[in-house]
């Protein structure tokens, strides 16, 4: 029996290094993987777009390239924190040439404590093997790391993040597809208007007050550091919020008070974008929740963006 | 004195109509699986039924013990004693 | 430590060792016992210190009462004890977590004494066994603290009759058999993979609609499928851990009674209840069921009907004492009142549509009226579940008003991996039910198999999701 059960052990260890050999090979390659991405493909962009799902779905590289004349690659993350910012940012760098400009989308929300110091993109990246991003996941996911340092359980504990992107390159490298359908790391929203599924207005408006998240601006100062070790020049600007929601909350005009002080702290552009005609009119976005506008404003957003650009950074 | 084969005979009757169902056959290895009415919600009925017809009374321990009809019989043959 | 967890395994293997080293049975005995209080001292001292004061209370009051003529004052009495007991830190835990099922499911606090509804429940028939004189009291203080305390079980159950529980005690194997190992492995292998394969993989749904202040219940249909899949994932769940829970006891030659027989192939609530957590609901029969009904029998169907409302009463009430867990007892009061008065026509029914067509109505049937009553069991509070209800029955707007498309794979953007996931989990549900027959019988075979065993285990490990809510949903109660 007991050699049966050695036997048995044996046989499984050998399936299971091949399947986390597979894995790994398959995670390192997928596309829609921005942070795996920009390991493999050369992007030489000029601007970088950085934040979360806010950022990626709405600045739209295609449209600052074409009048701006600078290559842009959007390297939002949907769900990222500044944490995650950092550690996209500083893979960026590792792989790819400095950009002129970083465009960091920083809004009273992102400072959000999110129930807790998890990370909230970087639930995959076991493969990636490097001490600043073990760091930096020890310090908010300790549960994670410990787990994942079990041999053999590596992407077990995430194993529904991790799952779905092995799924999905498998796909991509069976149809053989090197890229992304979005080449410069633009995910454009859903194509319905407002999505039915988020928040009501007066949810939206009612959200919780919150304090001001030490952890988030100690990975915001990073960023910052980094950026100027590399002299990289940074933009901050923030999401066109939804009126009634911005007017309602105290709390975000104290916050944006902040953010403002730490941007004339280091000198950089801050732009905001509340009195723009779109934000007077919910059906202008396609979740209020976190103030994202549809297919059809987006483009417009993106005209003030490349206006205020102009007038204030790249004249310089 | 009533023989087994009387008292089984009698019991399958009450069975019969107490469940109307007339295809009850019963014998001592007959259980509450071959018998789709008998079951735990119809049981007690059953026992009052049978208490009354042969004017004995089981105990609570008596009852939830019958594992079939042969048990069951046994205990009404040792009652009427 | 939650049973699952890796330290459960390493508490296990470390027990397992120790255990075979010695051949005295008293030493095993011992060996268990010890590992049973370090296994509770993880929840804290409160729970290890009411276990074994409740079990010697118990112990020694039987004997005692049982030699100077055992009377139904004293079984008052010590049952009043046990009653309080029990009451007393279900009140405890409901006062500070508020409601069941909205705290974290990780946390010391949660549980103020582990399993306290199960062994509370097992003194009980004890001391009315005594008191019966269905058998003598037991002279082993030692097997009759490790029958209440007993490791692999104490969480949730299954619920030990003492006397059977005792006799495998007094016959514990000096080796570990081949068939013992064999069965115990594929055991808590089939449990942890229906845990952290299958039941996981609903949770993030399930806690969306019950729990979250996110609206994630938008229509009628949402309401329907997290009722559906809250009914699967608790006995993925529940059934998981019985799973566990027999097979680690099977390493020790300790055969544990089965909890569950099936349940979602039931044709009729009333054989949901006898498929489903089997040896509490036998106890309830037992105890309660049969008494009411035995005492009332001259009164006929009205003996039954109020039999089962005492009986789902208290059943009610032990899980709980929320208003929710009324109306959970009141919906299955109604179910088996209405399924007694109409049994005759549902057999008749039977015959006239062949057993095939009316399997093929009566256990959908049978499993929504069970998901109706889970939505009560389920949701934290009255008000919650009527939040719920007024959805379900809003017709105008029951289905989503999505495009075709959002609606199969129902979600967007980042949501998806939670979405993809939880189809996964419902396509291996759905193959684990169609084979369940066969399957469970392989897994009780005692040859060990080399590809069968290598298959359970990379398959939980390529599966399983090992990060959230590691808990067992019945250690609540």
């Amino acid at each position: 029996m007991w050699k049966k059960f050695l036997f048995t052990i044996l046989v499984c260890l050998l399936f299971l290094s091949a399947a986390e050999f597979a894995t790994d090979y398959y995670m390192k390659r997928y596309p829609r993987l921005k942070s795996s991405y920009i390991s493999q493909v050369k992007q030489n962009a000029d601007i970088l777009v950085l934040g979360a799902c806010e950022a990626a779905m709405m600045v739209d590289p295609s449209l600052l390239d074409s009048s701006t004349g600078l290559k842009t690659y959007n390297l939002g993350d949907p769900g990222a924190r500044f944490a995650d910012n950092y550690l996209d940012l500083y893979q960026y760098l590792k792989f790819q040439k400095a950009p002129k400009y970083l465009l960091l989308q920083v809004s009273p929300e992102s400072f959000y404590p999110i129930e807790d110091k998890l990370l909230t993109t970087y639930k995959h990246q076991a493969f990636l093997s490097d001490t600043v991003v073990f760091n930096v996941i020890k310090e908010l996911d300790p549960e994670y790391v410990k787990f994942s340092s079990i041999p053999f359980l590596k992407y077990s504990y995430y194993n529904i993040f991790s799952m779905y992107k092995i799924f999905g390159s498998i796909g991509y490298s069976l149809l053989n597809k090197k890229h992304p359908e979005d080449r410069d790391g633009f995910i454009p929203p859903p194509l319905f208007n407002l999505d039915t599924s988020a928040l009501s207005e007066s949810n939206v408006i009612t959200l919780n007050s919150y304090t001001w998240n030490n952890t988030e601006e100690k990975y915001f100062r990073k960023i910052i550091s980094l950026c100027k070790n590399r002299g990289i020049s940074i933009v901050f600007y923030k999401l066109p919020y939804y009126h009634n929601y911005y007017n309602a909350n105290l709390e975000l005009k104290k916050y944006e008070e902040r953010i403002r002080h730490i941007a004339t702290e280091n000198n950089y552009p801050y732009f905001t974008y509340d009195t723009s005609r779109f934000t007077n009119d919910s059906k202008n976005y396609y979740k209020l929740e976190n103030n994202l506008l549809n297919r059809n404003t987006i483009p417009e957003f993106n005209k003030m963006l490349i206006r205020d650009l102009k007038d204030s950074v790249f004249i310089q | 004195m009533r023989t087994s084969e009387q008292i089984l005979e009698e019991l399958q009757g009450i069975f019969i109509k107490e469940f109307s169902d007339s295809s009850i056959v019963l014998n001592d290895q007959s259980t509450a699986k071959d018998i789709a009415m008998w079951d735990s919600l119809t049981h007690m009925g059953l026992m009052d039924t049978i208490e009354r017809h042969f004017e004995i009374s089981f105990s609570l321990d008596e009852m939830i013990s019958f594992k079939n009809v042969g048990d069951l019989r046994t205990a009404i043959t040792a009652k009427l004693k | 430590m939650n049973p699952g967890s890796l330290n459960y395994f390493f508490l296990l293997i470390g027990t397992m060792i120790v255990f075979y080293l010695f051949n005295d049975n008293k030493l095993k005995q011992s060996v268990l016992l010890l590992a049973s209080l370090f296994f509770l001292s993880f929840f804290g001292i409160i729970p290890v210190l009411t276990c074994v004061l409740l079990s010697i209370l118990n112990f020694y009051f039987a004997q005692h009462a049982y030699k100077s003529a055992y009377n139904f004052p004293k079984l008052v009495a010590i049952n009043t004890i046990n009653i309080f007991a029990l009451l007393a830190f279900r009140f405890v835990n409901e006062f500070e977590i508020g409601a069941l099922f909205s705290a974290p499911f990780i946390g010391e606090q949660f549980v103020a004494a582990l399993g306290i509804g199960f062994y509370s429940l097992q003194n009980i028939g004890y001391q009315i066994d005594i008191y019966k004189k269905r058998y003598t009291p037991e002279v082993s203080l030692l097997s009759f603290t490790l029958c209440n305390t007993f490791f692999t079980r104490i969480s949730s159950g299954p619920i030990l009759n003492i006397k059977a529980f005792n006799s495998s005690l007094s016959t514990l194997p000096s080796k570990l058999t081949e068939e013992n190992f064999t069965v115990g492995l594929q055991r808590i292998l089939i449990g942890a993979i229906k845990k952290l394969v299958i039941a996981e993989r609903f949770s993030y749904y399930i806690n969306l609609y019950f729990d979250g202040i996110d609206p994630g219940v938008k229509t009628g249909y949402d309401v329907v499928i997290a009722c559906f899949l809250f009914t699967i994932q608790l006995y993925f769940d529940f059934s998981g851990y019985m799973d566990i829970a027999i097979g680690s006891a099977r390493m020790f030659g300790i055969n544990l009674n089965e909890n569950f027989n099936m349940p979602l192939r039931s044709q009729s609530v009333s054989e949901w209840w006898r498929r489903w957590h089997i040896t509490l609901i036998n106890w309830f029969t037992q105890y309660i069921y049969y008494p009411v009904a035995y005492k009332f029998r001259s009164k006929r169907m009205m003996a039954t009907v109020f039999a089962i409302i005492s009986t789902f009463a208290i059943s009610a009430i032990w899980h709980g004492f929320g208003v929710t867990y009324l109306i959970w007892g009141s919906l299955h009061i109604m179910y088996l009142i209405i399924e007694n008065f109409l049994k005759k026509d549902l057999l008749k029914l039977n015959e006239k549509l062949t057993s095939f067509y009316y399997q093929l109505i009566f256990t959908p049937l049978t499993f929504i009226l069970v998901s109706f009553s889970n939505l009560f069991f389920r949701s934290n509070s009255l008000a919650d579940a009527k939040r719920l209800l007024l959805k379900l029955i809003d017709w105008r707007n029951f289905f989503p008003d999505i495009s075709l498309k959002s609606w199969i794979l129902n979600g967007v953007d980042w949501k998806m991996e939670f979405m993809v996931s939880m189809r996964l989990g419902f396509l291996f549900a759905i193959l684990y039910l169609l084979f369940e027959e066969k399957l469970s019988s392989r897994l009780n075979k005692s040859k060990f198999s080399i590809p069968l065993i290598s298959f359970l285990i990379i398959f939980l490990i390529v599966f399983g999701v090992f990060n959230s809510g590691t808990r067992f949903i019945y250690m609540n109660f």
